[in-house]
């Protein structure tokens, strides 16, 4: 009969299985923690661009519903926009600076600002509207008498978004 | 130890990839949705130009919602669907409203047009306006026999439109000539910004843009009187409108330049057909005169009028030397091929014009010479006044000779240009009629030589009758 004998573990043995463990420990921390900046990249783009759509919605609705574009005129490039909207109020869109997130950033970045003049002959805070809290730059070219060509850089901190948009105005017929 | 050590990393993997994809599809959701309200947005649009088309294909008198409003339901389109009501507007002849309600993955929205349908067969391209589009709320989509809550709405937003045109006219013409955004803000009313508190590097391309100069506003001149119905000829072509068309005032000095080449040809256009129109005029009140004075051109009241035709001539001969200077630069700079015809039409009209007005104010004088030169020189009695004339006619003959030298010279300069047969044929025209006053110019020089050589000879025989001469004096004696 053979009697088994269990043998314990050896000094050595053990040491190399704790080295082993710690390596894939320290492995796993590197690999989670660049999956977790990673993602948290990604997510902050992903948010830039759904806050640039959203105000990109917002822009393309506003100038769509005009009678008439005022600047810039055909052919000329602006930073703003001036133009009749679906009741012959003036609108302007156009960049003031944001002085917090240009800190933040260290660049300029602009806040995007939608003003309509009700012909009231003050400034009315409730024709005021923030359509976007950081770009970058923003152009308006008119290709047309009735249409106009944006092109938008909105920036945070992992990042540029870019859009370009055509955009034709739809109240055009003016009155009999 | 191993174990739980493995089950709690796989644990902690599996939570982590749960929360990203949680989060990541939370974003996702939102750019799909801002995208869906583009995506609705050209889904009503293409249902709205099927409507259009569909009026196009019929004439109006016999349109799909003639007597009942036309209607779809759900019809299938780019992965969602749409409602669609067109019927007549009431009230309002040659117009109809359509009421789009598009659906997409779970969202509904409703947009709404007001067309005016133009009937002019000869201007297919304004068939169909929109007098007013706008969007709505989707529980707004009227039935056939229900409450019709937008048209309510869009006729209140049609007066606040007409209510507001002059006010927005007036403000557009004030904006367009202001370049300074400060200024414009100002204008409107809205809040001017503070600058940065920090002096942060202005990127390269933005201090492009603030450096560009801007683009000059081109206005809507009043029509040159060549170019009215009746007028006699073609003259120079009106400068593109702007977008308002609202900025018709000519002394806006940004009107006077022209936003392709920078170069001054609008004002030297329009110089050139005022001095030239006033040349024809002056020398029609001139040669009114004259025959008012019985045919003679040396009457005192023809002279202010012959002079201010004169000092006419020299500025519009001076205008159109600048001018063909000037738009040679800008022509060999023009931007593109278009840009280049388009320029070298506008010189050749307006020059194809002044050349007519020169022509024009000079054929009274031709006429007048024709018709009279050899009466007068046969009422002359005198050698030395038939040398008198004949001096005057000379001078006229190189004056002829320099106009038909400048024409033919002007038409040189721009025979190679882009025109059209009829400006070409108007230039051919005028060098002929210049040819022609040379041609009749100098047969009356001639004729004046002839009768001054007569006269002397008239002369001469009269005196040998008078007194006889030396020679035979002292010959008659030899005899």
């Amino acid at each position: 009969m053979v009697k088994s004998r269990r043998r314990a573990f050896t000094l050595v043995e053990i040491a190399v299985a704790a080295g082993l463990v710690a390596l894939v420990g320290v492995v796993a921390m590197r690999i989670f923690s660049t999956v977790g900046t990673t993602q948290q990249n990604l997510s902050q783009q992903a948010l830039l661009q759904m806050e640039s759509r959203r105000a990109f919605d917002h822009l393309v609705d506003q100038i769509r519903m005009g009678t008439d574009i005022v600047r810039p005129t055909t052919g000329e490039t602006l930073p703003y926009m001036v133009f009749k909207d679906v009741i012959n109020q003036m609108t302007i869109l156009y960049l003031e600076p944001n002085n917090d997130a240009a800190n933040a950033l260290g660049q300029r970045v602009f806040r995007l600002v939608s003003y309509r003049n009700d012909y009231s002959g003050l400034y009315q805070k409730d024709n005021e509207k923030i359509l976007l809290d950081s770009v970058k730059q923003l152009h308006f070219t008119s290709l047309s008498p009735t249409s106009v060509q944006v092109n938008a850089t909105v920036v945070n901190e992992k990042g540029d978004y870019q859009f370009l948009a055509h955009i034709g105005l739809m109240n055009l017929g003016g009155l009999e | 130890m191993v174990l739980p050590l493995s089950l709690f990393a796989i644990v902690a993997v599996i939570g982590l990839v749960a929360t990203m994809s949680g989060l990541n599809q939370g974003v996702k959701t939102q750019i799909y949705r801002t995208n869906n309200h583009q995506l609705s947005f050209l889904i009503a649009y293409s249902a709205f130009s099927r409507v259009c088309a569909k009026i196009h294909s019929f004439s109006w008198a016999t349109r799909p919602f003639l007597n009942e409003p036309y209607t779809e339901t759900k019809v299938p389109f780019q992965g969602g669907h749409y409602d669609l009501l067109v019927e007549n507007t009431s009230g309002k002849p040659l117009q109809a409203d359509v009421y789009i309600r598009t659906h997409l993955a779970g969202f509904s929205r409703m947009y709404f047009w007001r067309i005016r349908v133009n009937e002019d067969l000869f201007d297919i391209s304004n068939n169909i306006i929109v007098e007013m589009y706008t969007t709505a709320d989707p529980d707004d989509f009227p039935s056939v026999n229900g409450a019709r809550v937008i048209a309510g709405k869009v006729e209140n937003m049609l007066a606040e439109r007409a209510a507001n045109q002059k006010k927005s006219d007036q403000l557009t013409s004030e904006l367009i000539k202001i370049n300074n955004p400060v200024s414009i803000l100002e204008k409107i009313g809205a809040r001017v910004p503070e600058d940065f508190q920090n002096d942060w590097p202005i990127p390269p391309s933005e201090e492009a843009m603030s450096s560009r100069s801007p683009v000059t506003i081109a206005g809507i001149e009043p029509q040159p009187a060549g170019e009215k119905p009746g007028a006699s000829g073609p003259g120079p072509v009106s400068p593109a409108s702007g977008n308002s068309g609202s900025d018709n005032n000519s002394t806006n000095p940004a009107v006077a330049q022209d936003s392709m080449t920078g170069n001054n040809i609008n004002a030297l256009a329009q110089q050139i057909a005022n001095s030239s129109e006033q040349m024809v005029t002056s020398s029609a009140n001139a040669w009114n005169e004259v025959d008012a004075a019985g045919g003679h051109s040396d009457a005192a009241a023809a002279q202010d009028h012959f002079e201010q035709a004169g000092t006419a001539k020299e500025e519009t001969m001076e205008a159109l030397d600048d001018l063909i200077a000037e738009s040679k630069a800008g022509i060999e700079e023009a931007p593109s091929p278009a840009a280049r015809e388009a320029m070298e039409e506008r010189v050749a009209q307006t020059v194809a014009a002044a050349m007519k007005n020169i022509t024009t104010s000079l054929a009274p004088a031709l006429d007048h010479l024709l018709n009279n030169y050899s009466g007068y020189l046969s009422s002359i009695s005198t050698a030395e006044a038939a040398e008198d004339v004949l001096s005057d006619w000379q001078a006229s003959e190189n004056g002829a000779q320099a106009d038909l030298d400048k024409l033919s010279s002007m038409k040189s300069s721009v025979s190679g240009y882009s025109m059209s047969p009829e400006i070409r044929q108007t230039m051919e025209d005028a060098v002929v009629a210049a040819q022609e006053r040379l041609a009749a110019t100098k047969a009356a020089v001639a004729a004046a030589e002839a009768r001054v050589a007569e006269l002397k000879a008239l002369e001469a025989q009269a005196n040998s009758a008078d007194d006889p001469a030396p020679e035979e004096q002292q010959e008659t004696p030899a005899w």
